[in-house]
């Protein structure tokens, strides 16, 4: 692991408990500090169960994972204090308001008092819900409702942010305040781990893409040698169709 | 200890806006108690605390009749009525109304019954003298006339309460033969004593029956329906804490709070806690208020109040044990059900069986002999039994230790199969 290596893979497998094929297959790369790095591939590809494995909601069955120099299945505990989630899921309390939602996911994580209480507010301001701060997130559009739940996977200030599909489903104009927030996110520093079905926001927000399908890595680069390197593709998602094919994925 | 007042706030906010769960958790209970405890107070007392209205039809105010009615009035098992809106019953009209299912039980006393008897005594008793060379003797045996007390019956009346009525009238029926037969030996007797002597025979009270209900000493609480049905549907109602409990598990595995949840630093105990603290508070809260609502309420409504005996301490204990069980059961299905509807009638169904197993819908004795053995495996049965014991039995803490040893056995158990059943599922 050189100096700038935050997360490292060797070798990472995960088979489920009746199944015989592998929902990741013996993958292995590196994710530098600072960096956006983008998992992309189709559905059931393995980008949520890496992921998984990563923040050690799962164990892997082969391999190993080192966040920040930690051993995800060895130093769990303390490799939890320093990410954060932000899962595909709506994952909050629809009944609590935002800030009551913000509270308890802050005090879970350590945070209390005025800290607490002025890091909702300034992420509230930020993402443009200063104003719904007591109402029940269950009223929410959709993407007050990404909103939200990126907040509560970044109120703590982690060093690496895994973000599983942080824009589905949402308007334009939340997904690009979304993007915008997570460029300044990135500028402070702060590692971003992001899968997306959307390509073309891959493209612009991740430094490195690595391109996983069927439990594999196909390839890894910067989207601009990724699409230099393909014939007859102009953008990140010809390239993507180039290489995991046009057949339709479960 | 911050994270595990986070939890708790968190499942408290929660609770108190889920109008469903507050409905089933609280409403509903208060509903059922009152419910229940009125409608088998009825069922369960019919043969004995609960008055049943009985037609009596007595024409000639005949001391035979008037003898029989106070014999069922001393019951107390009926009210008796003569007359129905202000007309005096026939026996027609007395067989009729049974007939129509308006009355369960109706008697009719014929004409002329307390003659027809002096005059079988009277025979019966110059027979017996004639055949010992006292008096006339007769060639031609007596004939005597019998006296026919009709009881009309509704179908639909239980046996239990043919055997009251009948055992009253064949009682009072044999009382007043006697006491006719041995006044009219005296009767006749002093008719063979000299200077006009009257022969008066005084008749002791020979035997008398104790009842008492079997219970140790100091207690002199019966059972009744407020005791049998405050604890069994306020347990109950403790148990279907599944449904809101389950479904809050559920919900976030289902929403992605608890993949965040996982993703937390010592989030686990903190969590568990959290939660588990605010059911088992729950619990404690529905059993303060379903029993106040026994000891307070229910007496407005005519039946005798809910006594919770002298034991509050062992009280506390099987309180407190009930809870952790009916929250371990809650954490159980939350753990293995993959939906909420499934969490929700499973369980209820579940409960529904315990509860029937373990006597809360009628009491084990009523149940065969068969079932009877069921109810062994049971917690509502054990905390039903520990509740029996505290508030009929005068029992202490160490009467109610083994059964409240079952139940947190129960608890733990639930607890132990669905985290690990969660512990299964991940590693999966």
């Amino acid at each position: 692991m050189t100096d700038n290596t935050i997360i490292e893979i060797i070798n990472l497998s995960k088979t489920y408990k009746g199944s015989n094929k592998p929902a990741i297959n013996n993958i292995s790369l590196k994710i530098e500090k600072g960096e956006v790095f983008g998992l992309l591939g189709p559905n059931g590809a393995g980008k949520t169960t890496t992921i998984s494995i990563l923040c050690g909601f799962f164990a892997p069955s082969h391999g190993e994972v080192y966040i920040d120099g930690l051993s995800v299945t060895k130093d769990k505990e303390q490799i939890k204090s320093i990410i954060g989630i932000v899962p595909q899921e709506i994952a909050l309390y629809p009944t609590l308001t935002a800030y009551e939602n913000l509270q308890f996911i802050g005090r879970m994580y350590g945070l209390k008092g005025k800290v607490l209480k002025s890091r909702i507010t300034e992420f509230m301001d930020l993402l443009g819900l200063d104003e719904h701060t007591n109402k029940k997130v269950g009223a929410f559009s959709g993407g007050m409702k990404r909103r939200v739940n990126l907040i509560a996977g970044l109120l703590h200030h982690p060093k690496i942010v895994f973000l599983d599909e942080p824009t589905v489903g949402v308007d334009v104009q939340s997904r690009n305040l979304i993007i915008q927030y997570l460029y300044e996110l990135n500028k402070s520093g702060t590692t971003i781990i992001y899968t997306s079905h959307y390509l073309q926001e891959a493209e612009t927000l991740c430094k490195r893409v690595a391109f996983i399908d069927n439990g594999n890595i196909i390839t890894i680069g910067t989207p601009e040698s990724l699409v230099a390197g393909a014939e007859a593709c102009k953008d990140l998602e010809s390239v993507f169709l180039m290489l995991t094919g046009k057949d339709l994925r479960d | 200890m911050n994270k595990f007042y986070a939890s708790f706030i968190k499942e408290v906010l929660l609770l108190i806006r889920d109008r469903a769960g507050i409905i089933s958790l609280f409403v509903m209970p208060i509903i059922l108690v009152f419910v229940m405890t009125v409608i088998e107070d009825t069922a369960l007392n019919s043969l004995v605390d609960k008055q049943i209205t009985m037609l009596y039809c007595n024409v000639q105010n005949d001391s035979l009749g008037n003898i029989i009615k106070k014999g069922l009035n001393d019951t107390k098992a009926f009210t008796i009525i003569d007359e129905v809106d202000g007309v005096k019953l026939t026996k027609e009209t007395t067989k009729k109304l049974v007939a129509e299912g308006k009355y369960p039980v109706g008697i009719y006393i014929p004409n002329g019954a307390t003659d027809t008897l002096k005059s079988n005594a009277r025979k019966v008793v110059l027979k017996t003298f004639a055949d010992v060379g006292l008096g006339k003797p007769s060639k031609v045996s007596p004939k005597y006339d019998s006296v026919i007390i009709d009881i009309f019956y509704d179908p639909a009346v239980k046996n239990a309460l043919k055997a009251v009525v009948d055992g009253a009238i064949g009682q009072h029926s044999s009382i007043i033969v006697g006491k006719l037969i041995s006044k009219m030996y005296t009767d006749i007797l002093s008719e063979f004593l000299p200077g006009g002597k009257k022969l008066v025979v005084d008749y002791p009270q020979m035997i008398s029956v104790n009842k008492e209900y079997a219970s140790l000493p100091d207690n002199t609480i019966k059972p009744n329906s407020t005791q049998h049905n405050v604890p069994s549907w306020t347990l109950f109602a403790m148990f279907f804490i599944v449904i809101p409990l389950a479904g809050s598990i559920i919900q976030e595995k289902e929403g992605g709070t608890y993949l965040r949840l996982m993703t937390m630093p010592k989030m686990f105990i903190s969590t568990f806690f959290g939660k588990i603290v605010v059911y088992i508070i729950v619990c404690l809260l529905q059993v303060i208020i379903l029993f106040s609502m026994g000891v307070y309420l229910i007496p407005y409504a005519g039946l005798p109040a809910l006594q919770i005996g002298t034991h509050f301490d062992a009280l506390v204990l099987v309180v407190v044990a009930s809870a952790f069980a009916a929250v371990g059961f809650g954490v159980l299905m939350g753990s293995i059900a993959t939906s909420y509807q499934q969490a929700a009638s499973v369980g209820v169904i579940i409960i529904i069986i315990l509860a029937s197993l373990g006597g809360l819908w009628m009491p084990v004795y009523f149940m065969p002999k068969t079932m009877q053995g069921m109810t062994e495996f049971s917690p509502l049965s054990w905390s039903l039994k520990s509740f029996y014991d505290l508030f009929l039995r005068n029992a202490d803490m160490k009467d109610v230790l083994p059964n409240v040893f079952k139940i947190m056995m129960f608890g733990t158990g639930s607890f132990m199969v669905g985290f690990l059943y969660k512990a299964w599922k991940k590693v999966k």
